[in-house]
């Protein structure tokens, strides 16, 4: 399968991608040419660090302070918008996801992003919530966005375009059968 | 904000912090707010919550975000039966037991492991009235017997507890003055243990509060609040602990084989007593319930310092340290991730680490995260 070679302007990034992004040393490339949103549980929660190839010493991401510098725009979703995805998703299902990814999702939901804005993630959970949420078009895989940026990497399989969508169908699945929705929920 | 959220969720915040008997200024340090003020207006429903605020709030009080957020959280709370607890932080072990029993179970669902055999319930034809140290003992063996535990259960309890009864334990530094606790909720059953006791003692308490989870409805903890039948059920349940990891005949044999003119060396004592995964004390009372040494000896073992020190010689050469997170728990999470139910930074949550730390805390237990398992995830049909 081909990654989309549109360029992302605006993306919002979970935890797990900003560390790829430094070790694969793209991250300053992303930023410098994207607007980049990070849910604010991932700016507060997580103390976010990585270790370089070959090396055994942590390399801090400092996302409070690229946030007062302007090179990263905190999003934060308030809990009554958090606890919408409980009405939607069943809780087992939510609890395959992190708060931070949660809050992403969230974010979308709460259309409290631009509509331009597209939320990168690596893991196969929030891909597949994002179709059971019917906002497929608003992820992007982490290979289309190097692609956009003019980055390209080897990258392990869940950062590809090809595991975003086969995520997305099992989503999309899911959303027909009801798997992983709440009866809340009014599909 | 619609003000009935704020309020509902400001209540619920309120009464979990209460239950763990922290005052507001206290949160608002956990939490890493800078006033206090922060957590009496979330309280009062006056303040927007933050879905940061909230994460953040959950991790200090011990609770999953959708105990705050949802409605069915509201259900009674697991009761913690204790054996003995720490003078200080009890509520704050016990909220963190509970949770943590709960990530069990939401684990072995996660993993596709949450079918399997419960703890049966053993009836030995008693009540509460007439629970004898007969039934006790009674109990002890249909225990050794249906679980399959040998003739020294000790090496196998743990094991199978947590494997085949899918019993959740979890260890924790209890100080001093802390031994064990047990309970029981949705998530099945669970079992608390010092990680600090010596291997022997926690042996020792795993058989014990294994006679808890068994009479769980002969002795339902609310009854255990009449400290007369509190103490007689500790004593049924360390009865029941002895005959559990002592079995009489095999005892009696380790016993007599080292038996020369009429006397038990010290170093062959200890020695048994190390066989069977207990302490020299657990033996001692043993085998003079067995009949097999006198009461005046007992009283001359525990007098004689030359006994303890050689007792406590030995002591480090058999003393390993429970990991921090169980291996059965560590493994149901990566399963769960690699079969694409878990994301990474909830993997890493779960095992209490970071996601740049995360395939160094795996390998610490002999998991391997480097593989491809995306690859396979996507040739597999799920």
């Amino acid at each position: 399968m081909t990654a989309k070679t549109t360029k992302p302007r605006c993306l919002m990034l979970d935890a797990n991608i900003i560390i790829v992004a430094c070790k694969l040393d793209v991250w300053q490339t992303i930023i410098d040419n994207c607007e980049v949103y990070v849910p604010s549980i991932v700016v507060h929660e997580e103390a976010l660090f990585y270790f370089k190839k070959g090396s055994t010493s942590k390399h801090y991401i400092d996302l409070p302070r690229l946030v007062s510098e302007k090179k990263v725009i905190e999003v934060a979703a308030s809990a009554e918008e958090l606890s919408a995805l409980n009405i939607v998703f069943e809780d087992l299902f939510l609890q395959q996801i992190h708060a931070g990814e949660a809050e992403a999702l969230a974010l979308l939901v709460a259309e409290k992003l631009p509509t331009t804005c597209l939320y990168c993630t690596g893991d196969a959970p929030p891909i597949k919530a994002l179709a059971m949420l019917g906002k497929q078009e608003r992820g992007i895989s982490f290979e289309s966005l190097l692609k956009g940026v003019g980055r390209i990497r080897k990258l392990r399989t869940q950062y590809t375009e090809q595991f975003f969508q086969e995520m997305l169908k099992r989503g999309s699945m899911n959303f027909i059968t009801r798997a992983g929705l709440s009866n809340k929920s009014s599909g | 904000m619609a003000e009935d959220f704020g309020h509902v969720l400001g209540d619920r915040i309120r009464r979990a912090r209460k239950r763990l008997g922290i005052s507001q200024t206290e949160l608002a340090r956990i939490c890493n707010f800078s006033a206090h003020q922060t957590i009496v207006q979330i309280e009062k429903g006056q303040r927007e919550v933050k879905a940061w605020e909230l994460a953040a709030l959950a991790k200090a009080l011990h609770v999953r975000i959708s105990d705050l957020v949802l409605a069915s959280s509201e259900e009674a709370e697991p009761i913690i039966l204790w054996r003995e607890c720490p003078e200080e932080g009890k509520e704050l072990i016990e909220a963190d037991f509970r949770k943590h029993c709960m990530d069990y179970s939401t684990l072995e669902k996660l993993a596709g492991e949450d079918v399997g055999r419960d703890l049966p319930s053993v009836n030995v034809g008693t009540t509460k009235e007439d629970f004898s140290y007969r039934a006790a003992a009674e109990l002890a063996d249909i225990a050794r017997r249906n679980f399959d535990l040998g003739s020294m259960p000790a090496g196998s309890l743990e094991g199978t507890l947590e494997n085949s009864y899918r019993i959740k334990i979890w260890y924790r530094d209890l100080s001093s003055k802390g031994s064990a606790a047990s309970t029981k909720g949705t998530f099945g059953c669970g079992i608390l243990i010092n990680s600090k006791e010596p291997p022997w003692r926690r042996n020792f308490s795993f058989a014990h509060e294994l006679f808890h989870l068994l009479t769980w409805d002969i002795f339902p903890p609310e009854s255990l609040s009449d400290k007369a039948l509190f103490d007689k059920v500790e004593s049924f349940a360390n009865s029941f602990a002895s005959s559990l990891l002592l079995p009489s005949d095999t005892v009696k044999v380790a016993f007599e084989k080292h038996i020369q003119n009429k006397k038990v060396t010290y170093t062959d004592f200890i020695s048994i007593a190390r066989q069977f995964g207990v302490s020299t004390e657990a033996l001692m009372y043993r085998l003079l319930i067995l009949g097999c040494i006198s009461k005046q000896v007992v009283e001359q073992l525990k007098a004689d310092s030359a006994f303890r020190d050689l007792d406590r010689s030995t002591m480090s050469a058999n003393w390993w340290e429970p990991p921090p997170i169980p291996e059965r728990f560590v493994r149901l999470a990566f399963t769960a991730y690699t079969k694409g139910n878990l994301s990474r930074s909830k993997l890493a949550e779960y095992l209490n680490t970071s996601i740049a730390a995360l395939t160094d805390t795996l390998m610490e237990y002999g998991l391997d995260d480097r593989e491809d398992y995306e690859a396979k995830m996507l040739n597999a049909r799920c």
